[in-house]
């Protein structure tokens, strides 16, 4: 009996050593609070930032990640590490771990790939990424990556998020250690989180820590991250990057900083100089001129990305993209404001974060955080914003990749931050007649003609141009959720002022959706008005972003073929709030035997503030709803 | 190797710039002026030439395989300005291989009305990394816009390389004039073969003595689109592809099925791995011995191996890590797995042998020849009296061992053996893809349908689902469910039978919605949790073939209790549709006994690819399939009696 209770007692024991090894990566050392639905959980989360002098700055991590599931492995199963000119990868060290925190594999630097700039669209650049993939056998496993890179020249100090995505945060550490004589600045956002700062001799050092975090949901249509994520900001006051000293305690001086990359003493010759004037002489009005010389350029240049050295920040210069007639961003932009100076017009470069729906910069924090350069053109009445990457927007449009927010102007007085156009739904029409033609057989003939601008241009544009026509009929199908035709034909009628207008024609051999009897159930248009998606949801935490604010109108009158006649037609129907307006009116005339159908949606305001959510989300719902709402035909 | 370059000569270069009157640098006016691709009329860029120049050179020590390249291309409209970034990639390993010579220039049309030339300066040229193995040359053409025309040529040239490169004829872009001039020394034996839908022209030159002079031209491809459903994209570009067969009038074995049979069952990486004992220190004996027959112990070696494998993601048909390091759960490529299958399969007693097959990705293979980069993995061939012969692949996770794996179905693959190495078509037609759906649904007076569905996957739709689900319940759910009816809710989803082979994947899960009204009426859609909402088969024309790679077996049946306040206005018809070749049959079944809608729909697809020029009848025929499995149930308000 004894033996066989110890023998019990034993094979408890080794259950127990083999369900917990007290080793301090095995996950069952995780509290379930974190563990609970994560992606995965960051057990240490260490970034130690020192930095020597305005030039030289070294950066270390040291991260202990256990990942939970397959997003979680999608994520962190590449370990990548980006370096260029500028910065080099000093050490490096990876671990694997298995679910009992016992080591598993160890990589050192030569285990990585280097390959080239493998994450972004550059032609060229010196970017080179060190890579390397983990095989874990089995989930959860836990990874652990030290490295350290030194920068030789810095503008900005990293920095630092107290919550993430992708996984809890059981522990995470930020650590600063600057010179005295140089100082550093921080903004919090989201967080009360203050740092612990400690002097100690020439240096000083800020430590700021936080723990059990739990994982935070993304939501769908929201700002960036920066807009409600608890972080801290930290940034130099002095900073010395290529050999140039500059200073980032103001905007004014961020902008005094770039100033020289885009000042050119002698960017064309004589004959170019003369060649540019008389170009616009025909003009009278600067609006005019600018337009002549920005659609010149989206004719004649195109958008290509050499990053190289310095380059990520300077642009090659005017008499580059004059000759070889391309550039990045920087360049065509350089290339545009050294062409307007010479017919006496003063522009600015404007540093920029680009995207849709990006969060502004903070006016009252100077830090980098841009990827992307415009053009700013003061006029006595008006400024005209200039995209020079797009070969097709209007002269003076920005879009949602930059509008409703800050941009850094770059004048010969240092910087000036200065906002972005805001978002109009007025800027965004879709206006559309359509007949629809119906026979007694079933089938029908539908005209539309679409008058389009704005981002609904841009959409358009991208769907068709240069398509072949099966390309045209399946994307247009797709984008307008026309229902399938067996005839299909677009045709562009060119632009008008701002905008382009089309023609869609399209034949069906059978046009209803049910038959019912004697009854015919139609839609009351081929497509929808509001095609957002925008669902109710109670537990909405942050303020939603449509794309961008629209005015949809819409106008289709159906011929009856003889003998039909509609069931009692779906009410007039009209809902309005603050962000958006919908009526839709649908009337027989019996006499011509048409049936009209008016329908008109606003979107005035693209934003909706969490509080308004549901309010918005509610509003759509009702909208769909009275947009599917069906014609009875009746055939007599 | 010594006695091949004792026989290579130093040949002379054959200028291709003597061909069809072009010369590089200088273009016509009517060349320049060219409005349009004829036959390709959408076309963004067209290549106007395109020209590949193969010669040996041969010193003391080592010999050079010399290419040159020219390309000559048009640009018509903004969205071909792409082609005018230039990447030239090759190999840095040993320093072997150099690029050289690059010269380009763009031609405008100046405002005086005459052509206008730009060259490419040399310092636009750039070199940088793309991978540990690997540089490119990376430049940009000069004041390209819509209408230029801009050329370039480039000298690539590589040290003790015999191997002569395929070449292809059609591009992504239409390509006006196509030829490969190839020098080879007589001594190197080599075959080729042709992947063409239209005219070669295929022609023996004279070269100088001791060399084959051969000369490819192919005019007017157009560009290669890509489709839903077809298989690989390099199946379809037209091309040309060698292999060295033999030296000095010595064939290579290896350059016949047979002797390529006993090539790689003589190699390391290969038919030695067989060999090996690994075996002995698995803890898979016992269960080889508890095992009730042969079947079973497939079935066993199976999964032991699906399991006990660390798979690195490569597929390759030679092993890189070993049978040994892949039984230690060390990361391992598909061939080190599937050949330990093999391995213990046979250790066990069991017939097995190596399939070297092309997966669907990869391209179809030509059986006249054994061209070796015509493969790109290697699985299990088992012969089982029982269930008959059976092909494996242990890296795919959730393939049962009697279904053949989705990615060679439909294709052919070579069992190497030293008795009877032969080709073999793979073709699992007794398996399908099955969706069986069963919905229970209430619909009250206010128009509130709400029920709950259970829906199996069968086969290789439980394949399919069990990748999905490995992504998370969610992401699961949003596919399969909440993406394709988005105005239901769908509550509490339950999957099981995930790990039991023999049944089907089942999701059962509860949903609400409110149905569409109109005036007096509610719309019920009966198409739920099908998967054939949309119609990929837009298209009017297609030129490749749908490649489904399996057949397909849907039911779904259903009972709707209606409200009595509600009743259907005229239910669909009962039918039965059947494509012209059989092949596919739809069949619905509905009736109403006053208070219920019982209704079953199945559909058969028995076909598993269609041709292109198939395309037309199965275009019209989906369409009315789909427009029938989306007709609605119209319920009406009942007018209250008088009383």
């Amino acid at each position: 009996m004894k033996i066989i209770l110890s023998a019990v007692f034993y094979f408890l024991l080794l259950q127990c050593v083999s369900a917990q090894t007290g080793l301090p990566f095995d996950v069952h050392l995780i509290p379930d609070s974190l563990r609970k639905g994560a992606t995965s959980v960051y057990r240490i989360d260490e970034t130690t930032v020192d930095v020597s002098s305005e030039s030289e700055m070294k950066f270390s991590v040291h991260e202990v990640i256990t990942i939970f599931n397959k997003r979680g492995l999608d994520y962190f199963e590449y370990v990548t590490i980006s370096t260029d000119k500028f910065r080099k990868l000093e050490d490096v060290e990876v671990k694997l771990y298995d679910s009992l925190g016992r080591e598993r594999a160890k990589f050192k630097r030569k285990d990585f790939s280097v390959i080239g700039s493998p994450f972004n669209s550059d032609l060229v650049s010196d970017d080179k990424t060190y890579a390397l993939k983990l095989e874990p056998r089995e989930l959860p496993c836990t990874i652990e990556r030290t490295f350290t890179i030194k920068n030789k020249g810095y503008i900005d100090f990293p920095d630092w998020q107290a919550a993430s995505f992708l996984g809890a945060l059981q522990s995470s550490v930020y650590t600063i250690t600057v010179p005295q004589k140089l100082g550093l600045r921080y903004q919090a956002y989201n967080t009360p989180i203050k740092p612990v700062i400690t002097p100690g001799g020439d240096y000083i050092t800020y430590v700021w820590t936080t723990g059990n975090v739990k994982e935070v949901d993304e939501e769908e249509g929201s700002f960036s991250w920066k807009a409600y994520m608890p972080m801290v900001a930290i940034a130099p006051n002095q900073f010395e990057f290529d050999d140039r000293k500059g200073s980032f305690a103001t905007w004014k001086d961020y902008g005094q900083w770039n100033y020289d990359f885009y000042n050119e003493e002698k960017p064309f010759t004589e004959t170019d100089i003369n060649n540019i004037k008389a170009s616009v002489a025909g003009f009278k009005t600067a609006p005019e001129k600018i337009s002549f010389l920005y659609k010149k350029m989206q004719k004649e240049a195109r958008y290509v990305s050499i990053q190289l050295g310095i380059g990520g920040l300077k642009p090659f210069p005017a008499k580059f993209v004059h000759e070889k007639k391309y550039g990045d961003c920087k360049a065509l932009s350089n290339y545009m404001k050294q062409q307007l100076q010479v017919i006496g017009i003063k522009s600015y470069p404007a540093i920029i974060k680009s995207g849709s729906n990006s969060h502004p910069a903070d006016p009252l924090f100077p830090n980098e955080g841009f990827d992307h350069i415009i053009l700013c053109v003061p006029l006595e009445k008006d400024t005209m914003w200039l995209e020079c990457t797009s070969q097709h927007t209007q002269p003076g449009v920005l879009g949602t990749f930059t509008e409703n927010r800050n941009a850094v102007l770059i004048t010969e007085n240092g910087g000036v931050l200065v906002n972005t156009p805001k978002s109009k739904s007025t800027n965004n029409l879709w206006m559309a007649r359509t007949n629809t033609e119906l026979f007694d057989d079933g089938s029908s003939l539908v005209s539309s003609r679409i008058f389009l601008n704005g981002e609904f241009s841009e959409i358009i544009y991208a769907l068709t141009i240069n398509r072949s026509k099966d390309e045209i009929k399946k994307a247009l199908v797709r984008y307008f959720n026309f229902k399938n035709p067996d005839e299909f034909e677009y045709k562009a009628l060119g632009d008008s002022a701002n905008g382009q207008n089309i023609s869609i024609t399209l034949a069906y051999s059978k046009f209803y959706d049910v038959k019912a009897g004697s009854k015919y159930f139609m839609a009351q248009k081929g497509y929808k008005l509001a095609a957002d998606e925008i669902p109710v949801d109670e537990k909405r935490k942050t303020d939603f972003l449509f794309s961008f604010p629209y005015i949809k109108s819409d106008s289709v009158i159906f011929t009856l073929p003889k003998g039909f006649k509609p069931e009692p037609l779906p009410a007039i129907k009209s809902i309005s709030n603050e962000f958006a307006t919908y009526s839709n009116t649908l009337s027989f005339n019996e006499a011509a035997g048409t049936i009209t159908v008016t329908t008109h949606l606003q979107l005035s305001r693209h934003m909706i503030p969490v509080a308004k959510y549901n309010e918005a989300a509610t509003m759509f719902e009702q909208v769909k709803k009275d947009e599917n709402q069906k014609i009875v035909l009746k055939k007599e | 190797m010594r006695n091949l370059l004792l026989f290579l000569l130093l040949f002379i270069c054959n200028s291709i710039t003597a061909q069809k009157g072009a010369s590089f640098g200088k273009i016509d006016k009517a060349e320049f002026e060219i409005k349009e691709c004829e036959y390709d009329k959408t076309a963004a860029a067209e290549v106007l030439y395109d020209y590949g120049e193969i010669n040996y050179f041969a010193n003391a020590i080592s010999f050079t395989n010399e290419m040159i390249v020219w390309r000559r291309i048009k640009i018509y409209s903004e969205k071909g300005l792409e082609e005018a970034n230039i990447k030239i990639p090759f190999p840095t390993r040993g320093n072997r291989v150099t690029v050289s010579k690059i010269s380009a220039y763009t031609y405008n049309m100046a405002d005086n009305g005459e052509i206008e030339r730009t060259e490419l300066e040399k310092n636009a040229v750039y070199r940088q990394k793309v991978s540990d193995n690997y540089d490119e040359m990376v430049f940009s053409m000069p004041k390209v816009k819509a209408g230029s025309v801009f050329e370039f040529r480039y000298t690539i040239s590589r040290r003790d390389v015999v191997q002569i490169d395929p070449w292809r004829f059609q591009d992504d872009i239409p390509v006006r004039y196509s030829k490969y001039d190839i020098g080879i020394p007589s001594v190197i034996g080599f075959s080729y073969r042709f992947i063409k839908r239209q005219a070669i022209d295929d022609r023996t030159e004279d070269g100088i003595v001791g060399v084959r002079r051969k000369v490819f031209v192919m005019a007017n491809i157009p560009g290669l689109k890509k489709e839903p459903y077809m298989s690989s994209v390099k199946d379809y570009y037209q091309r040309v592809e060698f292999q060295i067969t033999g030296y000095n009038g010595q064939p290579f074995e290896s350059a016949t099925w047979k002797g390529f049979s006993n090539f790689l069952l003589a190699d390391e990486d290969f038919g030695l791995q067989l060999k090996k004992n690994v075996l002995k220190h698995l803890p898979l004996s016992s269960e080889i011995k508890s095992a009730a027959g042969p079947v079973d112990k497939v079935k066993k070696i199976y999964k032991y191996v699906q399991a006990n494998t660390n798979w690195n993601g490569d597929n390759s048909f030679w092993c890189y890590a070993g049978v040994k390091d892949a039984a230690e759960k060390k990361p391992a490529n598909s061939a080190d797995i599937n050949i330990l299958l093999i391995n213990l399969l046979r250790d066990a007693g069991i017939k097995a042998y190596p399939l070297v097959v092309s997966t669907r990705e990869h391209g179809k293979i030509n059986t006249g020849f054994p061209f070796q980069n015509q493969f790109d993995n290697v699985y299990a061939y088992v012969e089982l009296d029982e269930t008959g012969p059976l092909v494996l692949d242990a890296t795919s996770k959730h393939t049962p061992f009697f279904i053949s794996p989705w990615d060679v179905q439909f294709t052919n693959g070579f069992i190497a053996d030293a008795q009877l190495p032969q080709i073999i078509s793979v073709g699992d037609v007794t398996h399908k893809y099955k969706i069986t759906t069963v919905v229970q649904t209430e619909i009250g007076s206010n128009g509130i349908a709400k029920g709950v569905i259970k829906n199996y996957a069968g086969e290789y739709a439980k394949i399919e689902r069990l990748a999905a689900l490995k992504k998370g319940m969610e992401d699961y759910k949003k596919e399969y469910f909440t993406e394709e009816h988005k105005d239901f809710t769908f509550e509490s989803l339950e999957v099981t039978n995930e790990a039991d082979d023999s049944v089907g994947l089942e999701s059962s899960v509860r949903f609400k919605t409110e149905l569409a009204k109109t005036g007096d009426y509610f719309l019920y859609s009966l198409n739920l949790a099908t998967g054939l909402n949309s119609n990929p088969f837009l298209s009017e024309e297609r030129n490749t073939a749908i490649e489904f790679g399996y057949l397909q077996a849907y039911t779904l049946t259903g009972n709707i209790t209606i409200d009595e306040s509600l009743v259907p206005e005229e239910l669909p018809k009962n039918i039965k549709m059947i494509m012209p070749d059989s092949s596919i049959i739809l069949q619905r079944i509905l009736q109403y006994n006053g208070t219920t809608i019982a209704y079953r729909i199945t559909l058969q697809i028995n076909k598993p690819t269609y041709f292109s020029d198939e395309y037309p009848d199965f275009k019209e025929f989906y369409a009315a399939m789909l427009e029938q499995l989306n007709e609605q149930i119209v319920l009406k308000k009942k007018t209250n009696p008088r009383p």
